[in-house]
């Protein structure tokens, strides 16, 4: 089903948690709102849910608004930050609950309702744990009963908040990889808040960046990396070196940095900063150069090396290959001459 | 190893049997004494029957009424904000502050025929002091606290969440508090319930004024108790009180019970 | 939290606030209507009587006594159970519950059953001419029979909570047994202390079942302030009775404000 969220405003006691924030998403499509802590992702997830009421704005689920539906008639499945499990149940119980508390006339027989609890425990891979409670089980466990329990309802849509954030690397990228598969197998609309940007980048069809209650910008993963509207979502993606600019002739420049590679459109002519990413700069040892080496680390294939610049008050990050580094001969103390590529111009 | 632990434990073990254990012995002694054939001749006359008869049936109906009034008052405390609430708050513990002898002698006058609230019921034709209604009172009042304050704790611990789930789930209001929240305080609720009935059971001070004190109407055991010890009747005293005291030390083990139950179900999910 | 709809809150809201009314506030302001019902004159005559001056005597020696070895037992108790692990801890525990369990009736006749003439020690009493029930021995027994658990119970949480690394740091450190507990765990429970001690009290200064059967009931010299309050008020000395009923009562607000203002205490510490 599709979703829009329309001039959202959301006012916590004069708190002003999300500010006109417009959204589409798409049938079949996997979302995903990334964002700092407390930028809203979770408030508009919670309005989209029907558990919170905006104070401006519409919620329309394939076109017709909900705000007069209630989250029990809505239909939607929510997944909780930490999993809200019902602590007095069983597995089997809490993926059951859903359908045992419908209206006689629609809940589901004895037997298909234990059905259905199989087949979704088969689904998220737990099916042997049926008869354990909540406090018996892990982390990833604990995910995997709140994600059946809120399919078995056959949501219209699914939300997900931080689905991932308490657990472990590799039980994270497993269950990630299954939500992305779930998606595809289903077709299912789902969005997910997360405020890992790795995580949004590789299983999400498109991107929301978040801030302060704001959208700074919608698109897909490669789309946003590539051209971030702003230094925030510049940023936010990875790490970028802030570099001052100074401007002739309508060229861009700057006293220590090489940025003669990179050209610029001409609306941004006159702009204050260039944002360059540290695995975007050139290095070389140069006895003439201006920079120096005063920070050196190697993490298995990449080299990471801050060079302090005159004129810039943080180093500048530079990231290559290791292998490279001990060819050019750079080590600390080592005087280099840095180059951008590419650079993103605001 | 911290040093200490043979003196705190021997002197701890030591009072704990000058003051509780030998005198609680010598009690089960003398009960002794009076062999079973004894024991139950006390016990099975009309009169202490019915003064038992009394005193566990009303603990059981105030502790009931208590369950409902608790819960409400628990409610109300965890999960509304309002003017006063603190004031509630504090009101709750009055019974356990106030000395029993205080509150039988204001509840009395509240309720004797001549008091503010004896004359209203009064007039739709209800006596309460001076009857087992008045006992009842009584032992609400002194009850009314420990379903608060044990239910209070598990309600605030119920994490929102977990009823937003349910409602996304399509449970109606009160599908959650049946099968979400009653569920978890179900443990605390009990608890509650035991404490105030084992509290009721063994009253004295806040009820013989209001009681009446009428045998076979309106007297309860401890009164019956202190009535056979002032006519020197030491052995059917003690029969009475260790027919109480084994009721206590069952409700004590429903308790210990009860609680280790709460634990479990607030066990870390 | 607003989670519930309004209607159902107000309502909701509004049953607690009378449930507590109707039970507990009017109850208070009985007391102190009565007791100034003729005029602060007759108040504070009543309060000046012989005999009430020397029923108010007797309560303070008794609580003094009584909350001071309790103090130092429970602070051992808190100790032992709290700072070691051994068998039977739970059992131990629950024995030292056990008096909240007892009929406070009970609690007297136990030691009626021990000391009195009929009493297992009784005929050896009577020849040395010491009197224990009747007379200060037995209503501090007995008042320390029902207080018994206050301070331990509410020690041993907080001393739980706070381990052991503290103490095995300062024996490490060299610190003698005493020094470790006077330096380095004293500050650290203090508030509870205070809080056990006034709980303690105040039960102890307001005990009437247990202090009844053993008092004797002899005005002037065997008679606590709750046991006075009794006979005026059997003597239809409503104003007097109150009065001295008004001074508990004060007594419970005063350990309940000290309740509040701890924890707020503690909420910020
Ligand atoms: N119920 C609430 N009452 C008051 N403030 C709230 C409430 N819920 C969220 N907020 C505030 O709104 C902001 C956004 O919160 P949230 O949506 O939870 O952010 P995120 O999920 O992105 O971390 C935060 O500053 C938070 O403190
Ligand atoms: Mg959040």
């Amino acid at each position: 089903m599709s979703i829009d969220a329309i001039d959202i405003t959301k006012d916590f006691d004069g708190f002003v948690a999300l500010k006109s924030v417009s959204l589409s998403v798409n049938r079949g499509e996997l979302l995903a709102l990334l964002g700092p802590s407390g930028s809203g992702k979770t408030t508009l997830l919670r309005i989209i849910a029907g558990l919170e009421w905006p104070d401006a704005g519409d919620v329309r689920i394939e076109g017709k608004s909900v705000l007069r539906v209630n989250a029990r008639e809505r239909g939607v499945g929510f997944v909780f930050q930490h999993y809200a499990l019902f602590r007095h149940m069983t597995v089997f119980d809490n993926v059951a609950f859903g359908l045992t508390v419908r209206t006689r006339h629609l809940r589901p027989s004895k037997a298909d309702i234990a059905k259905r609890v199989h087949e979704l425990l088969e689904l998220v891979q737990i099916e042997r744990l049926v008869k354990r409670y909540p406090s018996e089980l892990s982390g990833g466990q604990r995910q995997r009963v709140a994600l059946a329990r809120a399919l078995a309802i056959e949501p219209i849509v699914l939300l997900l908040d931080e689905p991932f954030g308490a657990l472990d690397a590799k039980v994270r990228k497993e269950l990630r990889r299954w939500l992305r598969r779930l998606n595809e197998e289903t077709g299912m609309t789902s969005i997910f808040v997360t405020h890992d940007q790795e995580e949004a980048m590789e299983i999400a069809d498109r991107v929301v960046v978040m801030s302060q209650g704001r959208i700074e910008q919608i698109g897909k993963p490669a789309e946003i990396y590539e051209n971030p509207a702003n230094p925030f979502v510049c940023e936010f993606l990875g790490s970028a070196n802030r570099i001052p600019l100074t401007w002739a002739d309508g060229k861009m420049a700057h006293p220590a940095i090489d940025l003669d590679a990179i050209t610029v459109r001409p609306a941004l002519v006159g702009a204050e900063n260039i944002y360059v990413r540290p695995h975007d700069i050139d290095m070389v040892k140069d006895a003439a150069g201006v920079g120096t080496v005063r920070f050196l680390s190697v993490v298995g294939p990449i080299a990471r090396v801050d060079v302090e610049v005159a004129g810039l008050e943080k180093p500048v990050e530079v990231d290559m290959p290791a292998h490279r580094l001990t060819r050019a001969g750079i080590e600390v103390g080592a005087p280099v001459r840095l180059t951008a590529v590419k650079g993103h111009v605001y | 190893m911290i040093p200490g632990f043979g003196l705190t434990l021997g002197l701890t073990l030591m009072w704990l049997s000058l003051i509780v254990l030998i005198p609680l012995s010598g009690l089960v002694l003398k009960a002794a004494t009076l062999g079973f054939s004894g024991f139950f001749d006390t016990i099975f006359t009309a009169r202490v029957l019915a003064s038992l008869k009394l005193s566990f049936g009303l603990s059981l109906i105030a502790a009931a009424i208590n369950l409902v009034l608790g819960l409400l008052i628990a409610w109300v405390l965890v999960r509304y904000e309002f003017p006063l609430r603190r004031i509630l708050s504090a009101m709750v513990d009055i019974p356990f502050a106030l000395p029993t002898a205080v509150a039988g002698i204001a509840l009395t006058s509240l309720y004797a025929p001549n008091g503010p609230l004896g004359f209203l019921f009064g007039l739709i034709g209800l006596k309460i002091a001076f009857t087992p209604l008045g006992i009842l009172v009584a032992l609400i009042f002194i009850g009314l606290p420990f379903v608060v304050r044990t239910v209070e704790p598990v309600l605030a611990d119920i994490d929102q969440a977990t009823e937003e789930a349910a409602a996304c789930l399509g449970a109606t209001r009160f599908a959650t508090f049946r099968r979400i929240i009653l569920p978890a305080i179900l443990p605390a609720l009990l608890t509650g319930f035991a404490l105030a009935f084992a509290r009721a059971v063994g009253e004295y001070g806040s009820v013989i004024f209001i009681a009446g004190n009428l045998p076979m109407v309106s007297e309860i055991a401890p009164l019956l108790i202190v009535i056979k010890l002032e006519e020197f009747e030491y052995e059917q005293a003690t029969a009475i009180a260790v027919a109480m005291l084994l009721a206590s030390l069952a409700l004590l083990f429903l308790i210990n019970v009860l609680q280790a139950w709460g634990r479990k179900r607030q066990g870390t999910g | 939290m607003n989670r519930d709809p309004l209607p159902i809150r107000i309502l909701l809201i509004a049953l607690a606030f009378l449930v507590m009314a109707l039970l507990i506030g009017l109850p208070l302001i009985t007391v102190f209507a009565q007791a100034l019902s003729k005029g602060w004159g007759e108040y504070v005559l009543a309060l000046l009587d012989k005999t009430t001056l020397s029923a108010i005597r007797l309560t303070l020696i008794t609580a003094l006594i009584s909350v001071t070895v309790n103090l130092v037992f429970g602070v051992m108790a808190a100790w032992a159970i709290a700072k070691y692990e051994f068998r039977g801890k739970s059992f131990l525990l629950t024995l030292i519950d056990l008096p909240f369990s007892v009929s406070p009736v009970i609690a007297g006749l136990v030691f009626v059953l021990m000391f009195g003439l009929q009493g297992w020690f009784g005929p050896a009493l009577q020849g040395t001419g010491i009197k224990i029930i009747f007379a200060l021995p037995g209503i501090v027994l007995a008042t320390m029979f029902v207080t018994f658990p206050f301070v331990a119970r509410e020690l041993i949480p907080l001393m739980q909570e706070q381990g052991t690394e503290d103490e095995e740091a300062a024996v490490s450190l060299g610190a003698s047994g005493f020094q470790t507990f006077f330096l380095v765990t004293l500050p650290n429970i203090k508030w509870g202390l205070v809080y056990g001690v006034l709980l303690c009290n105040a039960r102890a200064m307001g005990e009437f079942g247990a202090v009844s059967v053993v008092s004797g009931h002899i005005r002037g010299k065997t008679n606590t302030m709750p046991l006075h309050v009794e006979i005026l008020y059997n003597e239809y000395n409503f104003t007097a009775a109150f009065a001295v009923a008004s001074l508990l009562a004060l007594l419970a607000f005063v350990t309940l404000a000290a309740q509040s203002l701890l924890e707020w205490k503690k909420g910020h510490a």
